[in-house]
């Protein structure tokens, strides 16, 4: 029995030590699931950190970028301001609150309109009211006031976002551009009443000069000797020169006040047009004009066209002496410019006296052989500076001349 | 001072001799008045000041007016016989020596009838000035 008894024991040890064992198993099978579980946490706190960090990567690359634009916003030497659709600036650059005087808060906490010249409400509302209806401004011209009190021309340039409503506008100061602008109105102003007291003041004693001198010969020429009569003669003919120089002079000074109108010139045509007027009214003389094709240029057609009867009424002029005049007339480019040239073969000049030409009043032949008060060729260098061209001559004595200028391709 | 049928406004002793000469060829300055500045010339158009005892007068036919005067200039003087209702039909004609002037457009914006440049040489100033004497006196038909 004491077997049975000790079988009895031992399958109970058993049986208890593989409870035990179950037991176990199941905890642990418990814990491996748990461990599972916690593995899988594990990873998507991971996975989470990950995305985190590309998140903040982007954010600060973002920034980056941001900050790199701000350098740009802050570093402009205009004045540059995003303005909401309240009436008020959102944000400025540092020159904005440079130029006007006033921190980027304080500026921001007026109403805009408050600080525009009151000449220039008007015409910045109607301005406001175009940008709110989604349309971009260009060189929008108006007045602000400075922290000072006093005023800086701006010229804005803005767009809108049509979905905030916000403005993104750039002004640059034309205060000192305008003063400059209104400094040369002044002084143009100025030159033309000089001119008119010029000629007005020094035409009227001539006129008296020439007069009483007539009346003399009218009244007491029966008296007088011929000697007298040619003498006076002399005196009356002066008096009339110097009445074609003063208004000469006038001429010349206007050419660099008046603006150039341009257009696209048809220059063949024109020349043509002018050979014919030189032609008919000078019908004695035989002139043979050789002209080629011309290249059309972008020039004042009105200024150009003097050029071109100052010139070739010059050579018709110093070829008086020649049988057969001819003169010939061409184009060519050479790289951005165009030359046009005339060719004739009259008296010709000295080389050595070349840069005398174009001078006012500067002559290179004595008046008794050829007329003239040198201003045409000044004239030519003139209205051709001012084109942005070139003029010259070349040139043999009595070996004709032949005059060049440039101007700026169509 | 009685009919009289021009009145030269002009402040230059030579060019006055010389209008008045040119018209005298043409037997035109008969009835012509000259005063020497702006000022006179609407006292004498007004019957006031200097020219206060001269009453109930025609007016001239024409009134050839200098530019640049002491006093008032010609222009002044165009402005207010312009605006006034007994003088703002009175032929005016401007007589300047400068075709620079600025004032050419204000002279014709105030209603000026022509407006003359004269000439340097004199036998062009003779002639332009008996033209406008003839024109004024004897062709053109006159507001009564």
């Amino acid at each position: 029995m004491k077997t049975n008894t000790d079988h009895n024991s031992q399958a109970e040890e058993l049986i208890e030590a593989y409870k035990k064992l179950a037991y176990e198993i199941k905890e642990k099978g418990k814990q491996a699931a748990e461990l599972v579980i916690a593995n899988k946490e594990l990873q998507f706190k991971e996975n989470l950190t990950a995305e985190l960090i590309i998140a903040n990567k982007e954010l600060k690359e973002a920034e980056d970028e941001l900050k790199e634009y701000m350098h740009f916003f802050n570093n402009s030497n205009d004045l540059c301001g995003i303005a909401g659709n309240t009436g008020y600036f959102e944000s400025i650059n540092t020159n904005f609150s440079k130029e006007l005087g006033y921190a980027e808060k304080e500026f921001c906490a007026i109403p805009f309109i408050d600080l525009i010249h009151p000449d220039d409400v008007a015409s910045t509302f109607k301005v406001y009211g175009e940008l709110k209806s989604g349309a971009p401004v260009v060189n929008f011209v108006n007045r602000y006031r400075r922290k000072d009190g006093s005023y800086i021309d701006l010229d804005w340039n803005a767009t809108p976002n049509p979905i905030t409503g916000k403005l993104y506008c750039i002004a640059r100061d034309i205060t000192e551009r305008k003063k400059a602008r209104e400094q040369l109105l002044a002084v143009n102003a100025e030159l033309e009443s000089f001119s008119y007291s010029v000629s007005h003041d020094l035409r009227a004693p001539l006129r008296a000069i020439n007069g009483y001198t007539q009346m003399l010969k009218d009244d007491f020429g029966n008296q007088l000797s011929a000697e007298a009569d040619r003498q006076m003669s002399n005196i009356m003919k002066n008096a009339e020169r110097m009445g074609q120089l003063i208004d000469e002079l006038l001429s010349f000074s206007q050419l660099g006040r008046q603006e150039l109108q341009k257009s696209n010139v048809n220059m063949h045509k024109l020349v043509l047009e002018v050979c014919e007027e030189l032609k008919e009214s000078n019908t004695a003389r035989d002139i043979g004009f050789r002209i080629q094709p011309l290249l059309p240029a972008q020039a004042d057609a009105l200024a150009i066209r003097q050029v071109w009867v100052n010139l070739i009424s010059n050579a018709v002029k110093y070829s008086a002496l020649k049988e057969k005049a001819v003169f010939e007339i061409g184009s060519k480019t050479e790289g951005p410019e165009i030359i046009y040239s005339i060719k004739d073969n009259g008296a010709g000049f000295d080389m050595q006296y070349a840069d005398k030409l174009f001078g006012v009043f500067h002559r290179l032949h004595p008046e008794k052989e050829f007329e003239g008060n040198g201003v045409g060729l000044a004239i030519v260098q003139r209205i051709v500076t001012k084109h942005g061209g070139r003029v010259w001559a070349e040139a043999k004595l009595n070996e004709g001349a032949t005059f060049y200028f440039t101007l700026i391709k169509a | 001072m009685n009919n009289v049928e021009i009145l030269l406004v002009e402040d230059s002793e030579s060019d006055a001799e010389m209008t008045i000469r040119a018209l005298k060829k043409n037997n035109l300055a008969n009835n012509l008045f000259r005063v020497a500045d702006g000022a006179a010339a609407l006292d004498f158009l007004y019957s006031q000041g200097e020219y206060a005892s001269r009453k109930d007068e025609k007016l001239p036919k024409v009134i050839l007016l200098d530019l640049k005067m002491p006093r008032l200039n010609g222009m002044q003087v165009l402005e207010k016989l312009r605006t006034d209702e007994r003088t703002k039909r009175i032929p005016i004609v401007i007589l300047t020596s400068s075709k620079e002037d600025p004032d050419i457009k204000k002279c014709y914006d105030l209603g000026v009838n022509s407006y003359v440049v004269k000439p340097v040489a004199f036998d062009d100033f003779q002639k332009a000035i008996s033209n406008i004497g003839l024109y004024w006196l004897i062709v053109n038909n006159p507001q009564q």
